[in-house]
């Protein structure tokens, strides 16, 4: 907790109040916002910590903090949360901050936070306690491709690991997503089975070369970059369990619709890691940078219904309406 | 079925490799059979 009243007095009253905290505790409440005056707020600007106020604020004092916490139970979230992964939670937070701009720089930044905390200890961690990670062992396409006239419908078909994306799932989406995006019309993404896609495969997690050699892999065959580039032509179909890349990629899509059932969420900070599939640039363009931060602390999902409201998709259907109303905005543009 | 452009295409009979720099229909033959597409280069998890 820091007392306003530490900001009034230019940077030196600040670091005195901080210069105890490297990263735990990682989020720093500031008691008394509101009354701060726009001097004080730019200092906050510059503090490596999750920083948050309390409801209500005015969008200028909103803009000077991290996260805007409704109420006691969204602090208590807010703690559990950065207290999961203080290190993760603070790069997140810092990595939101400078969001904005140009879709392949958000990119860049994102890839680059993300293998520094893949040297960490808080990733490290996680991976000692799940053990040993391998390549996936499964057979078969893990896409479909179909054309109907003018649309290309691509089909995840992994619906045994609920769309889990692996190497061979990313290459394969890749791919097909170049050649629909090579040729004319809407492009519409699903999933077979259960889940539109669950995120990334836990079990391959921590297969990567080292930090250095992954951030150039992410940036070489990024799904993200793919669809911020053409998001415009894309309509994505969500159900069931929609984590991580699960919901991080359709966030470009200018269409997302949501089947009832379907449940969204960033589980990434479990992980000791932030967003990896372009999140931190497609999410804050839907729902803001405070939401998108507090998905991310929060510890579990959102209902289709709670994503709407936020904005996070465009529209709700019924479980067993999802393929054809997909179908449908992609045939008629609405 | 169209060549796409940026694609390479392989005669699986002598290894000739053309690169398509404009996009069209129509086959790529070689040794009298289709060339087919050379696959992307498989590059590791970045997780």
């Amino acid at each position: 907790m820091l007392d306003a009243r530490l900001l009034s007095g230019g940077p030196d009253g600040l670091d005195a109040a901080l210069a105890d905290t490297l990263g735990s505790p990682a989020l720093l409440v500031v008691d008394g916002l509101r009354d701060v005056d726009p001097p004080g707020l730019e200092l906050l600007r510059r503090v490596p910590l999750v920083t948050a106020g309390r409801a209500p604020l005015d969008s200028a004092h909103a803009d000077a903090v991290d996260l805007v916490l409704a109420d006691d139970a969204a602090l208590g979230r807010a703690q559990v949360g950065c207290a999961r992964a203080p290190r993760a939670a603070t790069a997140a937070a810092l990595l939101l901050r400078c969001g904005g701009g140009d879709w392949w720089d958000g990119l860049v930044r994102e890839s680059t936070t993300y293998s520094m905390l893949q040297g960490g200890s808080e990733f490290l961690g996680w991976r000692s306690a799940r053990g040993e990670p391998a390549a996936a062992r499964d057979p078969g396409p893990r896409v479909r491709v179909d054309r109907h006239g003018r649309v290309t419908e691509v089909t995840l078909t992994r619906p045994e690991r609920h769309n889990a994306l692996d190497v061979r799932l990313r290459d394969e989406l890749h791919a097909a997503l170049g050649e629909a995006f090579a040729g004319e019309g809407p492009v519409v993404l699903l999933g077979d089975g259960p889940s539109f896609c669950s995120g990334g495969d836990l079990d391959e997690f921590g297969t990567f070369p080292d930090p250095a050699a992954a951030h150039l892999v992410r940036l070489s065959r990024s799904l993200a970059a793919r669809l911020a580039a053409h998001g415009e032509r894309v309509v994505v179909g969500l159900h069931g369990a929609c984590l991580g890349a699960g919901v991080e990629l359709p966030a470009f899509a200018a269409h997302v619709v949501a089947a009832d059932d379907a449940r969204l969420g960033l589980p990434e900070l479990g992980l000791g890691l932030v967003p990896g599939a372009g999140g931190t640039v497609s999410l804050p363009r839907r729902i803001g940078r405070h939401r998108t931060l507090e998905l991310l602390v929060h510890d579990g999902t959102i209902s289709a219904a709670a994503a709407l409201g936020w904005g996070l998709v465009d529209e709700v259907v019924p479980r067993a309406q999802l393929r054809s109303r997909c179908r449908q905005i992609a045939e008629s543009g609405s | 079925m169209a060549n796409l452009l940026g694609k390479r295409y392989q005669c699986s009979v002598c290894a000739a490799t053309v690169l398509v720099t404009k996009a069209g229909d129509g086959k790529l033959l070689c040794h009298e059979q289709v060339m087919e597409v050379a696959q992307a280069k498989p590059l590791p998890s970045s997780d």
